[in-house]
């Protein structure tokens, strides 16, 4: 046989191969799960991002006296205000048939009395108070608006406490949107109860530091490490996505540990598909110790 | 009205599935794989279909993605078994084993690429570069050391 020939006859193997028929029907199934995870996301950027700025500018207000000098100076002071409990102060549900919801509107209160009447009307503990119940009410706005519009919706909003010592307290409120496939969103209230201070991540660092590209270079050198493992998939790296992950965002999701380890958490679809749920990362100590703040720890 | 990008990349997988299918096979040789390469591109080529530039580059754009997708998935099986002596992707039903055949096998991917989008797939040099997201000179120039080594592979038999 002469090269031509045998050119022919590869063109022809190579023409000859045909999709199975389950093709067709899984490239429809990607097609359709990837317009759903778009829509999910678009509608959820505008949950994520509520009341932020608003919590911002009330931990601005506050940032003078949580400087660095005075923030350790509180490291010898008696914690403020004793303990904290969180409880449920409101519960929303929906049920008919088509939609349901199940909300838990949690409050911090003291741990002393444990009721929500005791619970203080200024300081960080009222700040994320009212923030949660501003967030969460926001949910339920648009979940009675959605369920108007589309039918067979799916709430479910629940509430944990990820970090308690006399230094810190995290609030983790996990929300979960159901429509066709869940959206599973979260968000963390850290409170520097020293400092009496609601803490963006941006407040665990001195003004001006850049934080962001220390801790966004570990976060890719981890996600590297676990896409080369096979254990998980990041939108980073790819040469066709001009959206992969390059860096943190300026107030990202975060909490600390009881021993003062930072978590930088994502949620679904943030970095990756939606198979992968809400990353978190930890971040080692060595990465930000040079830039921490001294009372945060 | 104009349409957008997101109907067009859905179109264009509706009416070339066939192509992208091989194309990906051409790679991985087995149809698991292959169906899984053409699973993956779809929905990262509707996630992403804001990011296509021109409309009319929609298909290569496609090819592009069917390509990263198989070469990624290969790399991620040669691991797999790395220790295991480096022979050629597995054999599928369709190809016999020709030297012709085994020579193109041989080949570094982005030189395979080259050969099977510009011969087998009959697409223009400024196709193909469009496919391999690399200039024009680049595609050339790969495609000859391509073709010398095919050649020069035939000839050792």
């Amino acid at each position: 046989m002469n090269r031509n020939e045998e050119w022919e006859q590869l063109k022809t193997e190579y023409h000859a191969v045909r999709i199975p028929e389950e093709g067709i029907e899984r490239i429809q199934n990607a097609v359709r799960r990837a317009e759903m995870d778009k829509k999910r996301i678009q509608r959820t950027k505008r949950i994520r991002n509520f009341g932020i700025g608003a919590a911002a500018a009330a931990a601005l207000v506050i940032l003078p006296n949580t400087n660095q000098d005075i923030a350790y100076a509180m490291g010898s002071l008696p914690v403020i205000g004793g303990l904290f409990r969180v409880v449920t102060v409101r519960e929303y549900t929906h049920d008919d048939g088509h939609n349901t919801a199940n909300v838990d509107i949690p409050m911090i209160v003291p741990e002393d009395t444990g009721t929500t009447e005791s619970a203080p009307e200024s300081g960080a503990v009222a700040q994320v108070n009212k923030s949660v119940e501003e967030y969460t009410e926001e949910l339920i706005t648009q979940f009675e608006r959605d369920m108007q519009n589309e039918g067979y919706l799916g709430l479910d909003v629940s509430y944990e406490t990820i970090t308690d010592t006399p230094d810190w307290f995290t609030l983790k409120i996990t929300g979960l949107m159901v429509q066709a496939s869940g959206y599973e969103f979260h968000r963390y209230y850290n409170i520097d109860r020293r400092a009496d201070s609601v803490m963006q991540l941006k407040d665990l660092f001195p003004e001006g530091a850049d934080y962001i590209t220390p801790i966004s270079a570990e976060i890719r050198k981890q996600m590297r490490e676990q896409m080369k493992a096979d254990t998980a998939m990041y939108f980073l790296d790819d040469p066709d996505m001009e959206d992969s992950f390059e860096t943190i965002k300026e107030n990202q999701n975060y909490y600390l540990d009881a021993d003062g380890n930072l978590f930088i958490a994502f949620d679904e679809y943030e970095v990756g598909p939606g198979y992968i749920g809400s990353p978190v990362f930890a971040i080692p100590s060595e990465v930000t110790e040079t830039i921490r703040k001294g009372g945060a720890q | 009205m104009k349409k957008d990008n997101e109907s067009i990349i859905n179109e264009m997988l509706l009416k070339n599935y066939e192509k992208y299918y091989r194309i990906a096979y051409g790679y991985v040789h087995n149809e698991a794989d292959a169906l899984d390469v053409v699973q993956e591109s779809a929905y990262k080529a509707i996630f992403h279909a804001e990011k296509l530039r021109k409309q009319a580059y929609a298909d290569t754009w496609i090819c592009r993605i069917i390509i990263n997708e198989a070469v990624s998935l290969l790399r991620k099986n040669r691991k797999d078994i790395a220790g295991l002596p480096d022979e050629p992707a597995g054999y599928g039903e369709v190809w016999e084993d020709i030297d012709l055949k085994s020579a193109i096998e041989r080949l570094p991917e982005h030189e395979r690429s080259v050969v099977i989008l510009r011969y087998f797939e009959d697409m223009t040099l400024e196709q193909v570069a469009q496919a391999a997201g690399e200039n024009l000179n680049t595609v050339k120039s790969r495609l000859y050391r391509a073709l010398g080594k095919l050649r020069i592979a035939l000839e050792e038999t």
